[in-house]
């Protein structure tokens, strides 16, 4: 049984590769997919080079960092319908982007912009009402918890469409679009932005790893074994909240990623998070550039925001999971 | 060198106003086998979350080891004491072996994976019998079979307390035996001092040296399990008569199930 998990780990870093790899060749420009076959041109180079690479880069990095927190969360939580953009997480992120953008606040501390900033104090704030309200009814501390996610972030999105509503119209236009959720890029920049934050939350979480999974068996038991439950699930708020932020701030809010791809994992390969971790990652990459790629392709010319694909793919999940017997694990 | 692992002195806790524990001191010593017995929410299963630390915000004082419970970590005092909750989230794919192995958590270091002694899980399983349950996923064992499986998890825990929360509930009769069995053996023969909430007061008479009963969050009995066997004590802890038999084998007192005839 060990060997079919390690297997399935080894042949989804085999797709990763693969796909970072054949990705950047499709694209909605035919000239693109053409000179490859042949001697490449200069343009199809800096296409290939400075556009689609990065791009898929990125794509597989804010994959990789949105399914993890929706491990994360899942096992924090004991509920696999707990990801960020339920629990309002992304909401809070996406409120504190759209204040600096209407309020024009730009500044930049210890190499970090005021965007990220901005939206990690409103994931943090988000996560800490989710926590302190599924706390209040701990006899139905699931449900609770996730009825309290499902109404931070709808408070969190009239905030925003209030900020919209005062704006003007080309800040409304910017929160609308970018709300969308996107991985238009140009050059390496964004992946240089995201990189630290991404790999900060996934050593922390890899770090608790162990703590996650007695935490899935719920925090009784997780104390029973003698994790220091409130430590360990604020450093692994915290961890999320950082990937989150950094995700938000640079592509919008990306939502049913988290959802999905440990869910998916979880029936490949268990449930123990030394393995399930590296298989979340992985599938969470692999799945937003391909997400990335019918958002380029599908309709060509016209790209569609990668929020809206998966979204499109999530959305049936989602009323799959909630009708089946799969949905809650408590 | 003194016996005594836990005291407990006057140990109060209120939640939303209402007093759950009120002034409970007792002692807990190495080789104990002490059945907690008392009506639903009279305050067993807080008095246990307290001690494992799964509540907080008590009063009073306990100390382990003479030392205070406060000042241990999570993962020392997990290495006193492995506490059976009464319900955990089994429907998660891990298999028996995957969750057996989590009991070396105590023992392991902040970034490695579980610390894994062989020996304890081996004897583990051994002693509750579950070799066949193994490679079976724990959301699909019977509940008999589930709390088999967290009783060696205990054990493998390798603390010299284990405390169980209702163990035996919900539970038919042949998985009873063979749990309170496993029970006697670890008390008598590998000495671990045992620690069971229970409503069922023969099997608390029958298996345990000592019996503390709770009425309205305070103890009112505590002592040698034979001697609770009357009225007068069970009907103030549990408002009802009892019918009174001797066991044909031990020839110990036990309760008779009553008949309720219809008027």
């Amino acid at each position: 049984m060990i060997n079919r998990k390690k297997t399935a780990v080894f042949v989804l870093a085999l797709v990763s590769v693969m796909a970072l790899i054949v990705a950047p060749f499709f694209g909605g420009s035919a000239n693109a997919i053409a000179d490859s076959n042949g001697i490449a041109s200069i343009n199809t180079k800096l296409i290939m080079l400075e556009l689609r690479l990065p791009r898929i880069l990125l794509a597989y990095i804010v994959g990789a960092a949105l399914a993890v927190s929706g491990m994360t969360f899942q096992s924090l939580f004991k509920n696999s319908l707990a990801t960020p953009f339920t629990l309002g997480v992304a909401s809070g992120a996406s409120l504190g982007v759209a204040v600096t953008t209407v309020f024009g606040i730009s500044f930049s501390m210890l190499f970090i912009s005021s965007q990220v900033l901005f939206a990690f104090v409103g994931a943090l704030l988000a996560v800490a009402l989710v926590y302190m309200l599924g706390r209040i009814n701990r006899v139905n501390g699931a449900a609770t918890t996730l009825l309290s996610g499902v109404a931070v972030s709808f408070t969190f999105s009239s905030l925003i469409l209030c900020i919209q509503y005062i704006s003007d119209k080309t800040d409304s236009y910017r929160i609308i679009r970018w709300l969308m959720g996107g991985l238009a890029t140009v050059g390496y920049s964004e992946v240089l932005t995201l990189l630290p934050f991404v790999l900060t939350g996934l050593v922390v979480v890899f770090i608790f790893r162990k703590e996650l999974d007695l935490f899935s068996l719920g925090d009784e038991f997780a104390i029973s074994r003698g994790v220091d439950v409130r430590l360990v699930q604020r450093l692994l708020f915290l961890a999320t909240s950082l990937m989150i932020a950094g995700v938000v701030s640079i592509c919008g809010p990306i939502g049913f990623v988290g959802m999905m791809a440990p869910h998916i994992v979880r029936m490949l390969i268990g449930a123990g998070h030394t393995l399930l971790f590296w298989g979340v990652l992985m599938f969470g990459g692999v799945f937003m550039v391909f997400c990335d790629f019918c958002s380029r392709v599908v309709i060509f010319p016209v790209f569609i925001p990668v929020g809206i694909v998966t979204a499109l793919l999530g959305g049936p999940f989602f009323v799959w999971l909630t009708v089946s017997k799969r949905s809650n694990y408590s | 060198m003194t016996d005594k692992i836990i005291a407990a002195t006057d140990i109060s806790y209120s939640y939303s106003g209402s007093i759950v524990l009120d002034r409970l001191s007792f002692d807990i010593y190495k080789g104990d086998f002490l059945a907690v017995i008392g009506r639903n929410g009279v305050g067993k299963s807080t008095l246990l979350k307290i001690i494992n630390r799964v509540i907080s915000g008590y009063k009073g004082a306990i100390d382990i080891y003479d030392r205070q419970h406060n000042s241990y970590s999570a993962k020392e005092l997990a290495r006193i004491i492995a506490y059976v909750p009464q319900q955990f989230n089994s429907e998660q794919p891990f298999t028996v072996k995957e969750f057996i192995e989590m009991s070396s958590y105590p023992y392991s270091s902040l970034c490695g994976g579980y610390r894994f002694y062989s020996s304890e899980i081996e004897n583990a399983v051994a002693i509750t019998e579950i070799q066949d349950l193994m490679t079976r996923n724990i959301a699909t064992l019977s509940g008999g079979e589930r709390q088999t499986v967290l009783i060696a998890a205990a054990i493998a825990q390798n603390t010299p307390v284990i405390m169980l929360d209702e163990p035996t509930s919900y539970l038919d009769p042949t998985h009873v035996d063979h749990i309170c069995k496993i029970l006697r053996n670890l008390n008598s023969k590998f000495q671990k001092t045992i620690v069971l909430i229970t409503h069922d007061i023969n099997l608390a008479t029958l298996y345990s040296g000592r019996i503390i009963a709770m009425l309205s969050g305070a103890i009112v009995y505590d002592g040698d399990p034979q001697e609770i066997m009357n009225n007068m004590l069970l009907n103030r802890i549990y408002g009802k008569e009892f019918l009174f038999t001797n066991h044909p084998v031990s020839n110990a007192k036990i309760i008779l199930p009553d008949l309720v005839l219809n008027d």
